[in-house]
């Protein structure tokens, strides 16, 4: 799992690393609060999250079972993946650089990664080809009854071409606001 | 949020301070020893299941069950003798 610092986090490390509630916590809590914080106010915040009450109404039984989950398990993952520093003298934990990558995994915006435009563009001509062979074929079974033939009817084609407009226009629309992380 | 967590291995690691007499704190990390995602993927309320999983962690062998049932015992005497803390 450990990994130089020139290489940035693949993407099985990044989905790893998001699968887990309190990771996600961890990385939220960070991102929102400066960057760095101390490892018992970090489980403090992550348990009020969690139980859904005010920090300082949490029973210690609540805190600490976070507090080991994060210092027993997650913590060192994190680290391990550099994603986060974790001075265990100091118990402050810090975000490292190499967490920006996670970024990148995350946009509130519905911007695909696959290239629609150009699957329904490839459509669009798989489509014209099926066409001509259906016409083809229509003119050598004239018995044959038209709703058979339906999905290849060129109207359809032509609905392909809108949607690759239509996609095209969505994708256009997406901004690139990140979201956060739980 | 207020979801039940499984917390496999908060438990654990608890289990093994109990028996050792040490706190949390000074344990290895439990990542260290064991696929921790793997560890909590073990327990289920499915009875159907029944899965456990054995490792050795600070000089202890673990055993988790998938009721959640946690068995720690001494690595030298694990071959002879029954597991002398539960929970």
């Amino acid at each position: 799992m450990s990994s130089s610092d020139t290489e940035s986090l693949t993407p099985d490390s990044v989905f790893e690393l998001l699968s887990n509630h309190r990771r996600r916590m961890v990385l939220y809590y960070l991102r929102r609060n400066g960057g760095s914080v101390g490892m018992q106010e970090l489980a403090k915040q992550i348990a009020s999250m969690e139980n859904d009450v005010p920090a300082d109404e949490l029973t210690s039984q609540q805190r600490k079972r976070v507090y080991v989950s994060l210092y027993q398990t997650h913590l060192p993952k994190m680290a391990e993946m550099d994603t986060i520093d974790y001075d265990k003298e100091s118990g402050i934990v810090r975000l490292t650089e190499r967490a920006d990558d996670i970024d990148e995994y995350l946009t509130t915006n519905d911007r695909s990664t696959y290239p629609w435009t150009f699957h329904y563009l490839l459509l669009v001509i798989a489509g014209g080809d099926r066409a001509v062979f259906v016409r083809a074929g229509r003119s050598r079974l004239r018995r044959r009854p038209d709703a058979s033939a339906g999905c290849w009817n060129p109207r359809h084609i032509r609905g392909f071409g809108r949607r690759t407009v239509l996609a095209d226009s969505k994708q256009r629309r997406g901004d690139s606001d990140r979201t956060e992380p739980v | 949020m207020g979801s039940v967590h499984k917390d496999i291995c908060v438990t654990v690691s608890e289990t093994v301070s109990d028996a050792l007499g040490e706190p949390v704190d000074a344990l290895p990390p439990l990542s260290d020893a064991i696929h921790t995602d793997g560890l909590d993927a073990v327990v289920t309320n499915d009875r159907s299941h029944d899965v456990t999983v054995t490792f050795s962690y600070a000089g202890m062998r673990v055993l988790v069950h998938s009721d959640s049932t946690v068995y720690v015992c001494p690595l030298r005497a694990s071959r002879t003798d029954s597991p002398d803390t539960y929970v």
